[in-house]
Order: C-alpha cells, then structure tokens, then sequence
C-alpha cells in the first residue's frame, strides 16, 4: 500500500482529533461563554 | 431469501419503526407555541444537540452513496471525508457559539429571521430571499430522501417502490408532526448512534472476515495499483482540481445548512457547545471513516463486480451477519434517510409559519394564539411532505441530481453570508442579498455547464463566487446602514 495513501488517510485523521482536543482545551481554560446571560 | 430470513429482517426493521412512533406520541405534549414547535424551546442538551446534527447532517448518502463510491474508485474518495471532517469542525468552531449566542439574544427561530435581524431593513428581501432559497431546495432535497428509502426498502426487502417511498414519507411525517422540533431532535439521537455504531461494526467484522489488514490488501489487488493510491493514479491538474479540491470541497457546504445550523440555535447553554463539539466531532472520527472503509472491504467480501455500487453496505451486512441482527443493521441506512429527512421538513415548515405567515403577512397585527400557529406549523408540514412526495413520483432521478446540487445551492447560498455576518462587521445588506443570490445561481449555471465543472468543482466554485460577491459589495457600501447626522 503506498506510503502517501497512509500519510493522508491516518494523518488526517489525527490532526483532527489534535484540533478537537485543543478547541475543547482552550475553551476550558478561557470559560468565556460568549454572553453573560447564558450562565446560570 | 427464505420467509424465515424475510421474518427476521421485517422484525429488526419493524421495532426501529415503532421506536420512531413512540418518540412521536411521548413529546406531542410538549408543544405549546411555536417556539416549541420549530426550535424545541431552545431546551436541547449538548448530547441530543451534538448527536441530532451528525444524523440530520449524514442522509442515506453516508451509509449506501459514501460506501460505494469508495467501493468504485478506492481510497481516493478519502478526500471527501477528509473535506467532511474539517467543515464539521470549522461549522461547529467559527459558527456554533457565534450564531446562538446572536439568534438567543435576537430571538430569531430560523435562518431568515437571523439574517433580517442582522441586516435589518424595510423591505422583506433578505427574509423573502431566504425563504425561497429554503423552499426550493428543501423540498426538492427531501424528494430525494423519500427516493432513497424507496430504494433501500426495495433493495433489502423486496417491497414494491412506490410503497418504500410512501412508508418512509408517513414515518417521517407522523412523528414530526405529532412531536415538532423535539420529536426531530430526540429520534435523530437514536438514529445517529445507530448509524455511527453500523459504520464502526460493520468494517470490524469484514476485516476479521478477510483474515486481517494483510488479508483485505491481497483481496483488494483485484482492482489494481490506482485503487490503493490517494491520487487515483492522476497527476497535475486533475488530481488536485479534479481528485483533492473536488472531495475536500463537500466540506464548504456545512457552513450554510439551515436543517444543522438550526441546531446550534436549540442548544440550552451556549457552554453546552464545548461538550456538543467534542461529542460531534467524536461521531465523525469514529464514523465517517469506518463508513468510507465499508466500500474498501466490500470488494474483499463481496468482489469488484457489484451491478450497483451504492448496494455494497446491504449486501455486507447480509453476507456477515444473521439476519434479525442484519434487520437492525440496514435500519441504520434507513435511519440516515429519516434523520435527514424530518429535519428538513421542518426546516421548510418553519419557513413556511414563522418567516412566511408570522413575519410577512402578519407583520405589525396583533399575534395569533400559540395553539393556532402549532396547529399552522402541523398543516404545513403536511403540505411540505405532499409536494416533496410528489416530486419523488414524478422524478426518479431526483435522489443522484438534487442532493449534490441542493447541497451545493445551500451551502453556496448561505455559507459566507452567515460566516461573514457572525464575523466581519463591515457586512452589508447589500453584500449579503448579493451573496445570496450568487451563490444560488452559480450553483445552477456549474450544474448546467460541463466546461464550469471540468475548470473548477462546483461546490468550491459557487461558494468561491458567493464570498467575493460578499465582499466586495461590502467593501463598496453597497445597501450599508445610514447613520443620522446627530
């Protein structure tokens, strides 16, 4: 199987799972909801 | 197939049926006022939220279109998913929070509501704009889902055509109308699980079936060097134009589909969306993978010699799993189809109530009684699934041509003009009617044009097109609110 076809199709799938985690780890240190009413 | 096959297949699929039933006549009575009927109260946890847009986001496409076209042309097609992925998780990053924490302050319900409250002005242009675009293409849209189940029940059980559509339309029907918004909401969350779970089973079992990763590579051969290769054996221009822009493109259309930004909106708390992302994008990674590594086995359990590719997900099933278990398993395309379908439905019943009849021809009267806009939002919804029926009799094509175009008119319509209001403030009414308006009509000069297409995939072209007409009508202050002097 051609190195390039792992490359994109495993790659791909780990740089989105870096990107959700790191979305989902900044907005849990930032803890601003985006408006102040939608707390409760 | 035996009558004991047939019994066990109809009793998986019978339960799944009366599941969806039931949700109808549990969350009948909850509807109150209309805000209950389109948007569920804005009550929705991150769970229901997050597992409700994956099942309205994936139609019948995910389960039979993805798996045969990776069935078809090999792992090339990966870059669709690899496009899907990231749209799902820039929609859910750049306009998720944006769009509810505005349409909450704002108290639009729909799409059109946010774009007048936005771009407000005196005309109903915007809001009309936007509900014609709905319209069109929703009704269209679900036809085709309606002749998608035709087909699935057709090709796993056997049953007459026109009846698979009929039967899916009353499902479908019955318990959106009877539960509204929630009803949607609640039975896209059995219907996303279902589907993620046959996408994530379905390839273990084939791999275990063909002796391992080592043994699907051997069975694959057949298909030869170019259906292993992520370029598909092309270079230059037609690998990326054609191969890499072509499927990463699918990923433009998530910013602009009112039936997944409308659950946004629903959501509780607008924290509730941190959670919401992580699980939806948790489906996707474990999902839409697996899904797109049925088509690849499929040639390994099945062979490469499918009369009809987009069959390869049933015929798997059938081949590796007892049938009352199978019964379930294809449940799962069907699933896809509802999911999809009701909240389309609503989508165009909420145009139809809230922008059409509440905003447009009640607008400056005195409001109508809750209970007379829920029973309104009831009757369009039957009318909605009268003419998308109509339009799956009348027009067998309807589910190859209308889903990539509406997704495309959609997504081209609507994309940027919603990206571009959450974040650039500089946008202008004008900008945002002309971005509209490009968008659709890109989209049907592409479908009609072979020479478009073979310069630029449609669903990058149209919305290419519909941001710079944002733009630079904006740019030029074009339909830009005046100020008076103070």
């Amino acid at each position: 199987m051609p190195w390039s076809t792992v490359a994109v199709v495993v790659g791909s799938w780990i740089l989105l799972l870096a990107l959700t985690l790191l979305y989902y780890l900044v907005w849990s240190l930032h803890r601003d909801y985006g408006d102040g009413e939608e707390e409760d | 197939m035996s009558a004991g096959t047939d019994i066990a297949l109809f009793f998986g699929f019978g339960l799944y049926l009366l599941l969806m039933l039931v949700v109808g006549v549990v969350t009948v009575r909850y509807m109150r006022s209309l805000d209950d009927f389109v948007l569920g109260g804005r009550r929705l946890g991150p769970w229901v939220t997050a597992i409700s847009e994956r099942a309205s986001g994936e139609s019948a496409w995910f389960l039979l279109g993805l798996p045969g076209a990776t069935y078809a042309l090999g792992f090339a097609e990966f870059w669709s998913v690899i496009g899907i992925g990231f749209g799902i998780l820039c929609s859910w990053t750049f306009i998720a929070v944006a769009l509810r924490g505005y349409t909450g302050r704002a108290g639009a319900l729909t799409i059109p509501d946010f774009l007048a409250a936005r771009f407000p002005g005196h005309g109903l242009a915007i809001r009309g704009l936007a509900t014609v675009i709905i319209l069109f293409f929703y009704t269209t849209y679900l036809g085709a889902q309606f002749v998608g189940a035709g087909k699935i029940l057709n090709a796993t059980f056997g049953m007459p055509y026109a009846w698979g559509m009929v039967l899916g339309a009353v499902v479908v029907l019955a318990y959106t109308m009877m539960g509204g918004f929630l009803a949607v909401a609640w039975t896209d969350l059995f219907q996303g699980l279902l589907m993620a779970a046959v996408a994530v089973v379905l390839p273990v079992l084939a791999l275990v079936h063909l002796g391992g990763w080592h043994g699907m590579l051997s069975s694959v051969a057949v298909k030869g060097p170019d259906f292993l290769a992520i370029n598909a054996g092309k270079t230059g221009h037609a690998f990326v134009f054609g191969v890499m822009i072509g499927g990463l493109s699918w990923g433009f259309g998530y910013f602009g589909q009112p039936h997944l930004l409308t659950r946004y909106m629903a959501i509780r708390r607008i924290r509730d969306l941190r959670h919401g992302t992580l699980i939806a994008m948790g489906w996707v990674l474990a999902a839409y993978w697996g899904a797109a590594m049925i088509g690849i086995l499929g040639v390994g359990v099945l062979g490469s010699s499918l009369a009809d590719p987009e069959q390869v997900m049933p015929l798997m099933t059938r081949a590796l799993v007892p049938p009352w278990i199978a019964g379930m398993i294809i449940s799962g395309a069907v699933a896809a189809m509802m999911s999809t379908a009701d909240s389309q439905l609503l989508v165009a019943t909420s145009s139809l109530t809230e922008d059409v009849y509440v905003k447009m021809l009640r607008r400056g009267r005195p409001p109508d009684r809750p209970e007379f806009l829920v029973l309104l939002g009831r009757i369009a919804t039957l009318l909605i699934s009268a003419v998308a029926l109509f339009l799956a009799f009348t027009n067998q094509e309807l589910i190859f041509d209308m889903v990539a175009y509406a997704w495309s008119g959609l997504g081209s319509s609507f994309g940027p003009v919603i990206l571009l209001a959450l974040w650039w403030k500089r946008t202008t009414r004008g900008g945002a009617l002309a971005g509209m308006i490009v968008g659709m009509v890109s989209t049907v000069a592409w479908q009609r044009s072979v020479t478009l297409q073979g310069i630029l995939d449609i669903k990058a072209a149209s919305f290419l097109l519909s941001v710079a007409a944002v733009v630079v009508l904006s740019l030029a202050g074009v339909g830009a609110r005046v100020r008076k002097p103070s």
